[in-house]
C-alpha cells in the first residue's frame, strides 16, 4: 500500500494555471476522488502524479520515492513510476488482442513468462473477460472494454491505480453496473487509487475521501458526507447536488439572519459579528407547507412538476422587494400542491449553509 | 535527506550538480523535445542553410563572370540583380520569362479550377452516372507526370516547321498542319498543365463540397429556391474559400514547374521562369539562375501566404461541419446524358490519350509515320543507329537502377521522417519547438523543385559542414528528394500521429515502455498505413520527378527521367516515349497499389489536399 | 481534426525563434565557405615528379616501364565529349589488360562537371578530352586542373602551336550544309548573307549556341572577321551594310535570327531536318556529319565552296593530381595514333600528321575554299558577349 504525496505543485500552460499550489495526501491503500468541473485542473493533476505532465513548481512524493522536484530538476519518467492508469477513453491498443494488451505491460517489465501467464489467468478470472481475451478491442462493447482497461492495469501489480473518469463513455445503466464493480476490486485489491470524475454521484459513492477542485485549486478534503453535507464554501455547495442550489442574499446579525422576504435565527459558528451572507439551500433542503413555521418565507407557486417520487415546485417569493424565484424539491407524500396556490417554505436548520458573501466561505 | 542549515557552497554547487544531471536526464527521457531539436538543426541545415547561400550566391561574383562583373571572384556585387531587373537583357532573362510565367499560371489555374470544380460538383452533388470510373480516371493525368502529356500532345500537334520536324498525327494523318501557336509554346503549356492539375482542384474542391451540411441546401429548397438559385446562394458561397484557396495552391504548383515548358517551349524559343532558370544554370550562370530561383522561391511564398490569410477566413464559416452525412443529390434531368457523355469523353481522354499516344509513337520506326508498317519494337528490344532498344540498353537499366534505389531511399526516409516529424508535432502540441518544427518543415514547399536542384548543386559541390562533397554522387539526389519531400511526408506524418490521440502512447508509458519500445510496439504499427500511404507517394513522386532532378544527374547517377529529357533533346523521341510509357505504368501502379493497401484514398496526400 | 500549418495565423517572421534559426543557419553558413580548397605548389610539384609530367619528363619515354607503372594503378576515369571514345577506351582495356572507364559528356557539362570535382576537392578526373577551349581555359586551364603531356616521339614531329598549352588531338570544322530539290552540286545560296534573306525564312537549322559550341564558334568567327562580313555583305547587296548593332558580324547572327532561324539542341537534329527537309534548306553543323551522310543515314550535300568554314580543335590532357598518370599517358598516346584514335579518322581531322585517314573519309581541310579560326582568346574575350547577344535577340 503506498501513499501519494503533493506538495505546492504547480502546473502552468502558457499564461493559463492549471494547477495552483497544489497540495494533497493521498493515503495508502485509499479510494481518492478528485472531483470538480471541466478545466478545474484534475486530470492535470492526475496527469502529474502519473509522469505524463512535469509541474512547474512543487515536489510529488509515491511512497518514500520523490518522483518529481521542480526544485532540483527532479523527474522520474512515466515509465518508471510504477502506476497503473485507466484512461477515460480506455486507450486500448487496437492493434493488439486484448491478451496482448493486458500482457503489454508484463512484456515490457520484463516479467517471467511462468509469472506473467499465472497473473494473466487471474486477472482475467477477476475481470470475468476470460471470452474474449483472442479479440481485438474493436469487436468489443464499451463494457468489455472498459474491463480490458482494468485489467490491464491490475495485471502489472501496481500499487497506485489513477483512473480518469472512466465510466464517462458507458451509458446509465453500465456505469451503475461498473461502479459496484469498481468498489469491489477497491476492496479486493486494497490498491491505492486516484479518481479524476467530474460527475459527483461517483464521486459520492465511491470515495473514502474526496477533493473538489475550481481553477486549479482544492475547494475541500474530506469524506463525501462532509462534502455534500458541509460543503466548506459556495462553490462546493452550488456544484454538489442534483439541481442548482438556491441562494438568498442576507445580513447576519448575531445568531439570526435578515433577508429579503426572510429570517432565519439560531445561526452556530456565527462568530465575526455584522456581515452580508449567502444563505443556500438545496431544493431538498426546503420544504413547502400550507402553514407557516419558523424560518420560512410565504410564496406562490407557479408550476409544479412531478418527478415520481417527488415533485419539483417552482415558486416565486411573495415578501421580497424584486422578482424572486426558488424551486423546492418536494416529498410526493407531503400533499397536493396546485398553481397559483400560497404555500410557505422552510428551511432545514440541520443542513442550512451559510457563506460569508466576501469570502465565500463557510460560516 | 533534509537540509537543516543554510546550504555550504559545496552544497550549493552539488545542488547545481544535480540540477544538470536531472535535466540532461530529463532530456534524454523527453524524445519529442530531443527530436524536435533535431529536427530543427537538421532541417535548418538542409533547408535555410541553402537559402541563405543562395541569396549570398546572387551578391558575389560567381565564376566565370569576374571580366563582365568587373572584379574578383567572390566580391560583393549587385551585378546579377542588376542584370535581372534593370540590364539590357533584364526582358529576356527576367520579365518575358516572368510575363510568361505568370500568364500560363493563371491561364492552366483558371482552367483547372473550372473542370475541377465542375467535376467536383458533379461528383459530389448531383446524380450524373459512372460517379466510380469518372473519379478514377479523372485522377490519372494528375499521377502521370506532366512531361509525359507534353509528349503526347507533340505526338498530337507537332508539325514540321520547328525543331526536327517531324510531324503529329495531325499533320500526318489528317492534313492539317497545325500552326506552331497550337503545337508549342504558350498554348499547349497551358493546356497540358491544365490537364496536369485539374485532378488537384478537383480533390480540393471535392472535399470542400463534400463537407457542406447537405441540411443547409435542403432548407433553402424548403424556403423554395431553385437549383441553380441553391449554387449561387448558398453552396458557392460556402466553399468559395475553400476554392480560393485551391486556386492559390494550384498556382503555387506549377509556377516551377519544368518538364511541360522545357518540351513545348524551348523548341519555340518560349521560355518560363524555370526554363530560363535551366537555361542559365546550364550555360555556367549561376547568378543569373539563383536570381531566378529566388524570385520563384519568393513567387511561391506569396501565393502560400496569401493562401493562410485565406485559410484564416475560411474559418469564419462555422457550417463546415466536417461531415457532411446528408448527400443532396441534384438531379440533373434531361441534362443528364449529355453532360454524361460529355464528362466520360473529357476524362478518358485526358486520362488514356496520352499513354496511347506515347506507347504508339514509341513504336514508329520512322518519328511522325502513323501508318500500321511502320510499326516496329525496335525502340524497345532492337538496336539502331547504334543504339539499342530500352529493354536491352545498359544505360537505360542503370537509369532505371538509379531510379529504383533513389526510389526507395527517399521514400523510406521520408516516410520515417514524416512520422517521427509527426511525433514531435502531435506530442509537443501547442509548444513552440514543435509549432517551428511544423513550418521548417513546411518550408521547402515554397522552393520550386529546379530552385531546388540549383540549390543542391551549389551547397553540395563542395563538403559543408560534416557532409563531404556530395555533387555527382546519388545522395546529393536523395537529399534533396527527401527535403523537397519533406512537406508532404511530415503533413501525412503529423495526421497520421494526430489520429493516434496521446493516450494509447502514454497508456504505454505509464505501463513501462520507454521510447523506443513505444515507437515499435505502439506507435510504428498504429501509424503503419500512413506510413507505408507516405512511402509509395514519395517512391511515386521521386520517379516520376524531372524539374528537382534534371540540374544534379550526372552519367552515374542518371535517372530514367532525365534519360528521357535527353533523348527529346537528341531528338531521339521513340526511346522517350518507350521509358515514358515505363515511368507511367510504374507510377500508376504504385499509386493503385497504394490505394488498395492503405484503403484510402492516396491522392489525399499526393497533391496534398491536406496542404 | 488536423489542420496545416498554414491556417495558423502566426506570422513565422515575426516569431524570435525564426529569426534565432536564421542566426544559426548564418553561422553554419560560415563553417562551409571556410573550408575551400587551395591549390599547393610544392604539392604539385611533387605530383609532377613522381608522374614525371612537366619538367619531370624524360627525354624519352620507356613505354614498358609506363604500362607495367599502369598495371599497379587504379583503374584510370577519363572524361571524354564523343561516344565515339566508348570504344576506343575498350580497344584499349583489351590491347593493354586495364580497366579504364570512359564517361561521356556533353562538352559544356564535361567541363562544368570537372571543376565542380575540382573545386570539391575531388580528383576523379585522369584523362581529359574536350572541345570548347575558351571556357576549358576559363574553367580549367585557370586552375592548372589539367596538365600538359606530349609524348617525346609526338613533339618532334607537330607544330609547337599545337601542343601548347596543352596537346590537340584533332580538328573538327563548323560548315554548312544543304539539301536541294536542284543539283545538289550547285550550292542553293550564293552568298553566306543570303541565309538572312526572305526566302530561306524557317529554312535555316542551327543548334543552340547556347549548348553547343560548335555554333558558338562559328559565331564568335563571324563577329571577329566583322570586316571581311561587311565586305561579303557589299559583295551579295551591292551596297554597304547599315548597322544596328556593334558590327556586321552581330548584324549577321540577329538578322539570321529574325529570319525565323530553327534553332534545335543536338546536331543531330540539324541533320535530320535538313534530310527530311523538301525544298532549299541549310543547316550549320560540323563536319563530322559527313559520314552518316557516306553511311546513308542523312541526306544532304556539304558546302565546302561558299560559306567560310570555322576550324576548332579538342584538347586532351591529364588531370592534375590523378592516382594514374602512366594510364593516362598510355592511353593519351595511344588515342593520339592511327589505331586508337581510328574511331574519329573516319570523320575528324587528326592533328598528328603521322595519321592518315582511314578509308572512304575522302574529305580533306584543304578541301574547304575558307577556314577562319578564331584565337583562343578571341573565343574567351568574345563568347560571354555572343551569349549575351544571343539571349536578347534569339
Amino acid at each position: 500500500m503506498t501513499r501519494v504525496v503533493l506538495e505546492h505543485v504547480t502546473k502552468r500552460f502558457g499564461n493559463d494555471v492549471a494547477v495552483d499550489d497544489l497540495s494533497l495526501e493521498i493515503h495508502p491503500g485509499e479510494f481518492f476522488s478528485l472531483l470538480g468541473p471541466s478545466g478545474c485542473g484534475k486530470t492535470t493533476t492526475m496527469r502529474l502524479i502519473a509522469g505524463l505532465d512535469r509541474p512547474d513548481e512543487g515536489r510529488i512524493l509515491i511512497g518514500d520515492t520523490v518522483v518529481v522536484d521542480a526544485a532540483d530538476g527532479t523527474f522520474v519518467p512515466a515509465s518508471r513510476r510504477k502506476l497503473g492508469m485507466v484512461f477515460q477513453n480506455y486507450a486500448l491498443w487496437p492493434h493488439m488482442t486484448v491478451r496482448e494488451n493486458i500482457l503489454f505491460g508484463l512484456e515490457v517489465r520484463k516479467v517471467k513468462k511462468a509469472d506473467r501467464d499465472e497473473r494473466f489467468a487471474e486477472v482475467i478470472d477477476q475481470l470475468q473477460i476470460t471470452n474474449f481475451v483472442a479479440r481485438y478491442p474493436n469487436e468489443l462493447s464499451g463494457g468489455q472494454q472498459q474491463r480490458i482497461a482494468l485489467a490491464r492495469e491490475l495485471v502489472t501489480g501496481a500499487e497506485v491505480l489513477l483512473m480518469d473518469e472512466p465510466l464517462s463513455n458507458l451509458d446509465a445503466k453500465l456505469r451503475i453496473d461498473m461502479r459496484v464493480e469498481l468498489k469491489r476490486l477497491h476492496t479486493a485489491t486494497g490498491k491505492t487509487v486516484i479518481y479524476v470524475t467530474h460527475d459527483q454521484v461517483e464521486a459520492l459513492t465511491l470515495s473514502e475521501r474526496m477533493a473538489v477542485m475550481k481553477d486549479g485549486e482544492v475547494q475541500q478534503v474530506a469524506s463525501p458526507d462532509d462534502v455534500f453535507m458541509r460543503p466548506a464554501n459556495m462553490f462546493v455547495a452550488s456544484f454538489m447536488g442534483q439541481s442548482s442550489i438556491n441562494t438568498f442574499e442576507g445580513r447576519l446579525r448575531g445568531d439570526g439572519i435578515e433577508g429579503e422576504g426572510f429570517s432565519v435565527t439560531g445561526i452556530e459558528n456565527a462568530q465575526g459579528g455584522d456581515r452580508r451572507v449567502i444563505v443556500a439551500a438545496r431544493p431538498e433542503e426546503l420544504r413547502a407547507t400550507q402553514e407557516p413555521s419558523p424560518a420560512s418565507f410565504r410564496c406562490e407557486i407557479i408550476s409544479v412538476m412531478p418527478m415520481g417520487y417527488s415533485t419539483l415546485l417552482y415558486v416565486r417569493m411573495l415578501d421580497a422587494s424584486a422578482e424572486r424565484f426558488v424551486t423546492i424539491d418536494q416529498d410526493r407524500r407531503d400533499g397536493h400542491f396546485t398553481p397559483g396556490d400560497t404555500v410557505w417554505a422552510a428551511f432545514d436548520m440541520e443542513s442550512l449553509h451559510v457563506f460569508d458573501e466576501e469570502t465565500q466561505a463557510r460560516i | 535527506m533534509s537540509q537543516p542549515t543554510a546550504p555550504s557552497a559545496p552544497r550549493a554547487n552539488r545542488r547545481r550538480l544535480r540540477r544538470a544531471v536531472n535535466a540532461v536526464k530529463l532530456w534524454i527521457t523527453t524524445p519529442h523535445r530531443w527530436m524536435g531539436w533535431l529536427f530543427l538543426l537538421v532541417f535548418g541545415y538542409l533547408i535555410l542553410v541553402p537559402v541563405g547561400e543562395i541569396i549570398l550566391a546572387t551578391l558575389r561574383i560567381q565564376e566565370g563572370d569576374a571580366r563582365r562583373a568587373g572584379g574578383a571572384i567572390g566580391d560583393w556585387t549587385l551585378y546579377y540583380w542588376q542584370r535581372t531587373f534593370t540590364g539590357d537583357l533584364s526582358r529576356r532573362i527576367f520579365y518575358e520569362p516572368l510575363m510568361n510565367t505568370l500568364i500560363v499560371s493563371v491561364g492552366y489555374t483558371v482552367l483547372a479550377m473550372t473542370i475541377g470544380v465542375t467535376l467536383a460538383w458533379l461528383l459530389v452533388k448531383s446524380d450524373i452516372p459512372f460517379k466510380k470510373f469518372i473519379g478514377f480516371a479523372a485522377l490519372i493525368p494528375y499521377i502521370v507526370p506532366s512531361w509525359t502529356i507534353a509528349l503526347a500532345w507533340l505526338t498530337m500537334f507537332g508539325n514540321d516547321r520547328v525543331g526536327i520536324g517531324a510531324p503529329g498525327i495531325l499533320q500526318s494523318v489528317i492534313g492539317i498542319v497545325p500552326p506552331d501557336w497550337l503545337a508549342y509554346g504558350m498554348f499547349p503549356i497551358t493546356i497540358v498543365l491544365a490537364i496536369n492539375y485539374f485532378a488537384f482542384t478537383f480533390l480540393l474542391s471535392a472535399s470542400a463540397l463534400a463537407t457542406i451540411d447537405g441540411r443547409l441546401e435542403e432548407s433553402a429548397e424548403l424556403h423554395g429556391a431553385g437549383g441553380r438559385r441553391i449554387l449561387r446562394a448558398i453552396t458557392l458561397p460556402l466553399i468559395l474559400p475553400a476554392l480560393g484557396s485551391a486556386f492559390i495552391l494550384t498556382f503555387a504548383q506549377g509556377i516551377g514547374t519544368f518538364g511541360a515548358p522545357a518540351f513545348l517551349g524551348i523548341p519555340v524559343r518560349f521560355y518560363m521562369l524555370s526554363t530560363q532558370l535551366y537555361q542559365s544554370a546550364g550555360i555556367g550562370r549561376f547568378g543569373d539562375a539563383f536570381a531566378l530561383t529566388l524570385i520563384l522561391i519568393v513567387m511561391a511564398g506569396l501565393a502560400i501566404v496569401m493562401n493562410s490569410m485565406m485559410m484564416g477566413r475560411r474559418k469564419q464559416f462555422t457550417t463546415m461541419t466536417g461531415k457532411g452525412s446528408t448527400h443532396r443529390r441534384v438531379p440533373l434531368g434531361r441534362w443528364r446524358w449529355p453532360v454524361t457523355i460529355v464528362t466520360l469523353l473529357f476524362v478518358s481522354i485526358a486520362a488514356f490519350m496520352p499513354i496511347t499516344l506515347l506507347v504508339w509513337q514509341s513504336l514508329q520506326l520512322q518519328l511522325g509515320n502513323f501508318g500500321i508498317t511502320n510499326l516496329t519494337l525496335t525502340y524497345w528490344i532492337g538496336e539502331i543507329d547504334g543504339m539499342r532498344g530500352i529493354v536491352a540498353d545498359p544505360r537505360v537499366r542503370h537509369a532505371a537502377w538509379n531510379s529504383l534505389i533513389i526510389g526507395l531511399a527517399v521514400a523510406t526516409s521520408t516516410a520515417l521522417i514524416g512520422i517521427l516529424t509527426g511525433y514531435v508535432v502531435a506530442k509537443g502540441r501547442g509548444s513552440r519547438l514543435a509549432r517551428v518544427v511544423e513550418q521548417v518543415s513546411f518550408l521547402p514547399y515554397v522552393i520550386p523543385g529546379i530552385a531546388f536542384g540549383a540549390i543542391y548543386l551549389t551547397m553540395f559541390a563542395r563538403p559543408v559542414g560534416p557532409l563531404p562533397a556530395l555533387y555527382g554522387t546519388i545522395w546529393i539526389i536523395i537529399l534533396a528528394a527527401m527535403v523537397n519531400r519533406l512537406p508532404f511526408a511530415s503533413r501525412t506524418g503529423i495526421s497520421a500521429m494526430m489520429q493516434i490521440g496521446h493516450s494509447l502512447e502514454e497508456a504505454a508509458e505509464v505501463h513501462g515502455a520507454g521510447f523506443f519500445t513505444r515507437l515499435k510496439r505502439i506507435l510504428l504499427p498504429l501509424s503503419k498505413r500512413g506510413f507505408l500511404a507516405g512511402f509509395i507517394l514519395s517512391f511515386v513522386s521521386t520517379v516520376k520527378d524531372l524539374s528537382l532532378v534534371v540540374l544534379l544527374v550526372t552519367p552515374q547517377t542518371m535517372v530514367l527521367t532525365v534519360l528521357t529529357f535527353g533523348y527529346v533533346e537528341l531528338g531521339r523521341r521513340q526511346f522517350a516515349d518507350a521509358i515514358g510509357v515505363v515511368i507511367v505504368v510504374l507510377v500508376l501502379s504504385c499509386t493503385w497499389l497504394a490505394q488498395w493497401a492503405t484503403k484510402t484514398n492516396p491522392l489525399e496526400g499526393f497533391g496534398g489536399s491536406n496542404r | 481534426m488536423f489542420r496545416p500549418a498554414l491556417a495558423r495565423k502566426e506570422n513565422i517572421m515575426t516569431n524570435p525563434w525564426y529569426r534565432r534559426l536564421v542566426a544559426i543557419g548564418c553561422s553554419l553558413l560560415l563553417i562551409g565557405f571556410g573550408t575551400v580548397s587551395s591549390q599547393d605548389d610544392a604539392a604539385y610539384d611533387a605530383w609532377l615528379e613522381q608522374a614525371q609530367l612537366g619538367p619531370y619528363q624524360p627525354a624519352e619515354e620507356d613505354w614498358d616501364a609506363i604500362l607495367e607503372a599502369a598495371r599497379e594503378e587504379p583503374p584510370l576515369t577519363f572524361y571524354v565529349a564523343t561516344s565515339r571514345a566508348l570504344g576506343a577506351t575498350d580497344r584499349f582495356n583489351e590491347r593493354y589488360g586495364l580497366n579504364v572507364e570512359a564517361i561521356n559528356l556533353g562538352t559544356n557539362d564535361l567541363i562544368e562537371r570537372v571543376r565542380r570535382e575540382w573545386d570539391a576537392g575531388l580528383r576523379n578526373a585522369g584523362l581529359i578530352m574536350v572541345g570548347n577551349p575558351a571556357l576549358f581555359q576559363e574553367a580549367l586551364l585557370s586552375r592548372n586542373a589539367v596538365t600538359r603531356y606530349v609524348p617525346r616521339e609526338l613533339e618532334a614531329v607537330m607544330d609547337p602551336i599545337e601542343t601548347e598549352p596543352l596537346l590537340r588531338h584533332r580538328y573538327s570544322v563548323g560548315t554548312w550544309y544543304y539539301s536541294t530539290d536542284g543539283d545538289p552540286d550547285v550550292v542553293p545560296y550564293e552568298n553566306l548573307w543570303e541565309l538572312t534573306t526572305e526566302p530561306w525564312r524557317n529554312r535555316v537549322a542551327t543548334t543552340d549556341p547556347l549548348s553547343s559550341s560548335t555554333i558558338l564558334m562559328y559565331f564568335t568567327a563571324v563577329v571577329s572577321n566583322a570586316d571581311q562580313m561587311a565586305q561579303m555583305y557589299e559583295d551579295y547587296f551591292g551596297e554597304s551594310i547599315e548597322l544596328t548593332t556593334e558590327n556586321a558580324g552581330y548584324e549577321f547572327i540577329k538578322r539570321l535570327l529574325d529570319n525565323d532561324v530553327r534553332i534545335v539542341s543536338a546536331q543531330r537534329d540539324v541533320a535530320e531536318a535538313v534530310s527530311v527537309a523538301t525544298g532549299n534548306f541549310a543547316g550549320m553543323g560540323t563536319q563530322s556529319l559527313y559520314r552518316l551522310v557516306q553511311e546513308g543515314t542523312y541526306d544532304f550535300t556539304l558546302d565546302t565552296t561558299v560559306n567560310p568554314v570555322v576550324r576548332t580543335f579538342q584538347w586532351i590532357g591529364i588531370g592534375s593530381y590523378t592516382e594514374s598518370p602512366n594510364q593516362a599517358k598510355l592511353l593519351l598516346d595511344w588515342l593520339m595514333s592511327q589505331e586508337g584514335g581510328a574511331p574519329w579518322w573516319a570523320a575528324d581531322f587528326a592533328v598528328n600528321p603521322l595519321v592518315d585517314p582511314t578509308d572512304g573519309f575522302d574529305l580533306r581541310m584543304a578541301d574547304f575554299a575558307q577556314v577562319w579560326e578564331p584565337t583562343v582568346d578571341e573565343m574567351v574575350e568574345l563568347s560571354d558577349d555572343l551569349i549575351d547577344f544571343f539571349l536578347l535577340y534569339r
